[in-house]
């Protein structure tokens, strides 16, 4: 490199090439930091315990093992934790077939131009802003989930445990499920479509020879090898689920200390937990309850992480946040 | 009429149903949201400031921006410069550990960012809940975006172009400033367009980054800022009326602001 | 007399040679072609003398090649290909304004007035033989021009640097009959003010234009010189072969 400037840029360049490394390691550090007090008070009570009580903050504080915390306080996240988990996967039960569905039907039977228009639409969804859904469903998923839909599903699926019992005030599983299952839709029909545009047409020239019908094609083309894809589509999926707070937090219920009894039960999830209960974290002058919600924070952080990057690393896309370009990365 | 047809056309059936219900459900959302909008909002409201129960929602609005124009001045340096080094200068082996820590960013919910943007910049930067505190968060979940994006406008730069400019004698700093750039300009303009879309709807970041604020942030740190998803989520958790006004009309704005900058991208990469 | 000298130099990738101990001269103010089939090497020869092969990856070379009695790795590269102008098979003008293509070479080795500088992208202009079809419209980007006058066009980015030698890699390989008699005639127009290296796989043309010829196969020289004897007397059976064969 014999130019002097050209030297220094190159410097410039490859520092700043470290910013996202140093804000990675950064925001590790600092839940890690924040979490050990928590890690040592809590230990496996922390992931056994539903009970999650902040305590009397305004009391003096108590000493428990050598350790001051806030008088009465308890810090277990497996209602969080269920909620995070629960919502998720029903969430990606309902979108996993839906996407594979609405992908293979718009490469099988819709002309292209529709077909731009439809993926284009889908990924309008992925564009709306979280607290919009949490709006839509405060406003009109929760009437119709507790007047209607619920009431239905408890009369005719009610033989099944978790379908039967109490139908609340609309928020809950069932309307987080449904909220994160749009949410997550066009990610994995954006992935899934993607997939299938990379072979379909030696597969679409080869079955149609073979006087194959489109049903055939698409069953063909599944079995052919974008399994895989799929997998990572869900995984992608469910990684944006895992960590979807707005929404949840609005249409959750966002109940505390009372594990859920059935699907139309409220509930409380990890990323939604944390967004209402930082604020009174900071009453705490002991700190244990920042400490313990870094430590929640770290929890959801690594779950989310352990989804999204199996997704990512499986389908090799470039997929961001907030908005999905399969088609273009 | 054997089996096989009837499972073709029952297949077909079914993905046309799948996709008409899952338009309809988009409509439904924005539909509802823009008309409640409608019906919301008033002149006076986006003239006035408020507190999400009275007054209007200037402030969030104002606020918004500035909290997206602080995002983007920090996330589009950092995103460039980053990419023409991974793809200029970088290694295989530097480049995907680059790869690796974007992706984990990308990853990260909003809220644990948002933590991050507390527990970092508010607290140990001592910004306090403010625009610079408020603005990087956004921008650490925009940079990942605005980086890949240039990556790869960078990398579709044709090769005959740029050997081209390097047998004119351009070194390589005339290299990537008059002619990378230049070429992937688009991309760039494009990526950016976009993250202000996704940063003034987010949320969760700013909760415990930004705060509140009644009027307009007097300063970069210590000053809190107001912004619209803000008063979607507060006014709607209220019980007046006239904040679920405020929350609508916000949602409004939001609404239309996304989805214009979305069409303007579209455009532009034609 | 000779400005560029070849001395046993040689191109390898991993496994096998490109280029095979080249000894070659190349005489000033004149049109100097290398002749061969495709894949023989030809565009290895140019890249190796404004020094492209050492940044494509893959590429190892050894030897040496002379500009001016000096060596080129002697120069800072910036230099050796601004005095050296390479214009490329496929025409390649930047997705800019006419204008600003010509103005490119300057604007990043120069200061200069912006009247100095108009100057220049004129007077390249005039000597590619573009400036009467485009005089009114430099502003005009550049990709709505026509193949053959964006490869002119490369000609007068290259010429705006005020080079000593121009090199051009089958300049009209993919351009039609007339686009291509535009080029010879301004190549042969050229040579009186810059030393010309043309590569071409066209026997005809080379018959065409030539002053000297070398006749390059498998990465060796097989023969060199003046373009009369190696047309009518090759003295090596390869080359006879290949001229007959082109030739019919
Ligand atoms: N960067 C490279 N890496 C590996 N092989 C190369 C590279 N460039 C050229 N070659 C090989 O060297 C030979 C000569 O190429 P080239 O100089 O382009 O020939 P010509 O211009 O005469 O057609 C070809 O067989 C080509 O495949
Ligand atoms: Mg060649």
């Amino acid at each position: 490199m014999p130019h002097k400037l050209d030297k220094i840029f190159y410097f410039l360049t490859f520092l700043i090439s470290i910013i996202p490394i140093f804000l990675v390691v950064m925001l590790f550090s600092f839940l890690l930091y924040y979490s050990i007090p928590s890690i040592k008070y809590n230990g496996l009570k922390f992931f056994t315990s539903y009970y999650w009580y902040p305590g009397q903050v305004y009391l003096p504080p108590v000493n428990i093992n050598g350790i001051l915390v806030p008088y009465g306080s308890s810090f277990g996240i497996l209602l969080f934790l269920y909620g995070t988990l629960i919502t998720s996967l029903i969430a990606l039960i309902i979108a996993f077939p839906i996407s594979i569905v609405v992908s293979l039907a718009v490469n099988l039977y819709v002309n292209e131009k529709f077909k731009k228009l439809i993926i284009s639409l889908i990924e309008l969804f992925a564009a709306i802003p979280s607290v919009l859904y949490g709006l839509w469903g405060i406003v009109y998923l929760e009437p119709l989930l507790s007047n209607f839909i619920e009431p239905a599903m408890n009369k005719y699926l009610g033989f099944m445990p978790f379908f039967s019992g109490n139908i609340y005030s609309g928020a809950g599983i069932l309307a987080s499920s449904i909220i994160l299952c749009l949410m997550i839709l066009p990610i994995m029909t954006s992935v899934i479509n993607g997939s299938i545009l990379n072979f379909s047409t030696s597969i679409k020239e080869g079955a149609i020879a073979l006087g194959a019908t489109r049903y055939e094609m698409a069953r063909l083309i599944i079995l052919r090898g974008i399994k895989i894809q799929i997998f990572g589509a869900a995984m992608l999926g469910l990684g944006r689920a895992l960590g979807e707070t707005m929404a949840v937090l609005m249409v959750s219920g966002s109940v505390f200390n009372i594990m859920p009894s059935n699907i139309y039960s409220p509930i409380n999830t990890m990323a939604a937990a944390l967004a209402s209960l930082l604020d009174s974290a900071f009453m705490d002058s002991t700190g244990m309850n920042l400490y313990a919600l870094s430590e929640l924070g770290l929890t959801l952080m690594l779950i989310t992480l352990a989804a999204s990057l199996i997704g990512r690393f499986i389908v090799g896309l470039g997929i961001i946040r907030g908005f999905t370009r399969g088609e273009e990365i | 009429m054997n089996i096989r047809v009837i499972k073709d056309f029952s297949f077909k059936l079914l993905g046309y149903f799948l996709i008409l219900f899952i338009i309809a459900i988009l409509v439904a959302i924005t539909g509802s949201i823009i008309i409640n909008g409608l019906h919301s909002i008033t002149l006076k409201m986006l003239i006035e400031n408020g507190d999400t129960t009275s007054g209007g929602i200037f402030n969030a609005i104002v606020g918004t921006w500035m909290l997206v124009g602080v995002g983007i001045l920090f996330s589009v340096p950092i995103g460039i410069f980053s990419a023409i080094f991974i793809v200029e200068y970088g290694w295989k082996r530097y480049n995907s550990i680059v790869r690796v820590f974007t992706d984990v960013l990308t990853s990260t919910p909003s809220i644990v960012l948002g933590l991050f943007g507390y527990l970092f910049l508010v607290i140990q930067l001592g910004f306090g809940y403010s625009l610079l505190a408020g603005g990087i968060t956004l921008g650490i979940m925009m940079l990942p975006y605005i980086l890949r994006v240039t990556e790869i406008s960078l990398t579709e730069v044709p090769t005959n172009i740029k050997e081209a400019a390097i047998s004119l004698g351009a070194k390589k700093m005339d290299l990537i400033f008059r002619i990378m750039l230049p070429y992937a300009k688009n991309g760039i303009i494009t990526s950016t367009i976009l993250a202000i879309s996704i940063g003034a709807g987010e949320t969760a970041q700013l909760l415990y980054t930004a705060g509140w604020n009644n009027g307009i942030p007097n300063s970069l740190i210590k000053s809190q800022v107001a912004y619209l998803t803000y008063v979607v989520w507060a006014g709607i958790n209220q019980p007046s009326n006239y904040s679920h006004q405020l929350a609508f009309a916000s949602g409004l704005i939001l609404i239309i602001t996304v989805f214009s900058l979305i069409f303007i991208s579209k455009y532009i990469k034609r | 007399m000779s400005i560029i000298r070849f001395r046993n130099y040689s191109v390898y990738t991993k496994d096998r040679k490109i280029l095979d101990n080249i000894n070659l001269e190349i005489f000033e103010n004149n049109v100097n072609t290398v002749l061969g089939p495709s894949g023989s090497g030809k565009s290895t020869l140019v890249r190796s003398i404004n020094r492209l092969i050492e940044i494509t990856p893959g590429l190892k070379y050894d030897g040496e090649i002379y500009f001016k009695d000096k060596s080129i790795f002697e120069y800072q590269p910036e230099e050796i290909r601004r005095q050296i102008g390479l214009v490329f098979q496929q025409p390649n003008p930047f997705n800019f304004s006419i204008f600003e293509n010509v103005a490119f070479g300057p604007r990043i080795h120069w200061k200069l007035k912006e009247n100095e500088l108009e100057e220049i992208v004129k007077n390249s202009l005039i000597e590619a033989a573009l400036y009467e079809e485009v005089k009114d419209n430099l502003k005009k980007s550049a990709l709505s021009l026509s193949g053959g006058q964006q490869q002119r066009l490369c000609i007068a980015r290259a010429l705006a640097l005020k080079p000593l030698v121009i090199m051009m890699d089958e300049p009209t390989s993919s351009l039609d009959p007339i686009a291509m008699n535009k080029i010879e005639d301004l190549i042969i127009k050229l040579k009186e003010k810059y030393t010309i290296i043309l590569i071409t796989h066209d026997v005809r043309q080379a018959a065409r234009i030539s002053d000297f010829i070398a006749f390059i196969y498998n990465g060796r020289i097989i023969e060199h010189s003046k373009a009369e004897e190696i047309l009518e007397k090759p003295k090596n059976e390869i080359t006879e072969k290949f001229l007959t064969d082109r030739l019919g």
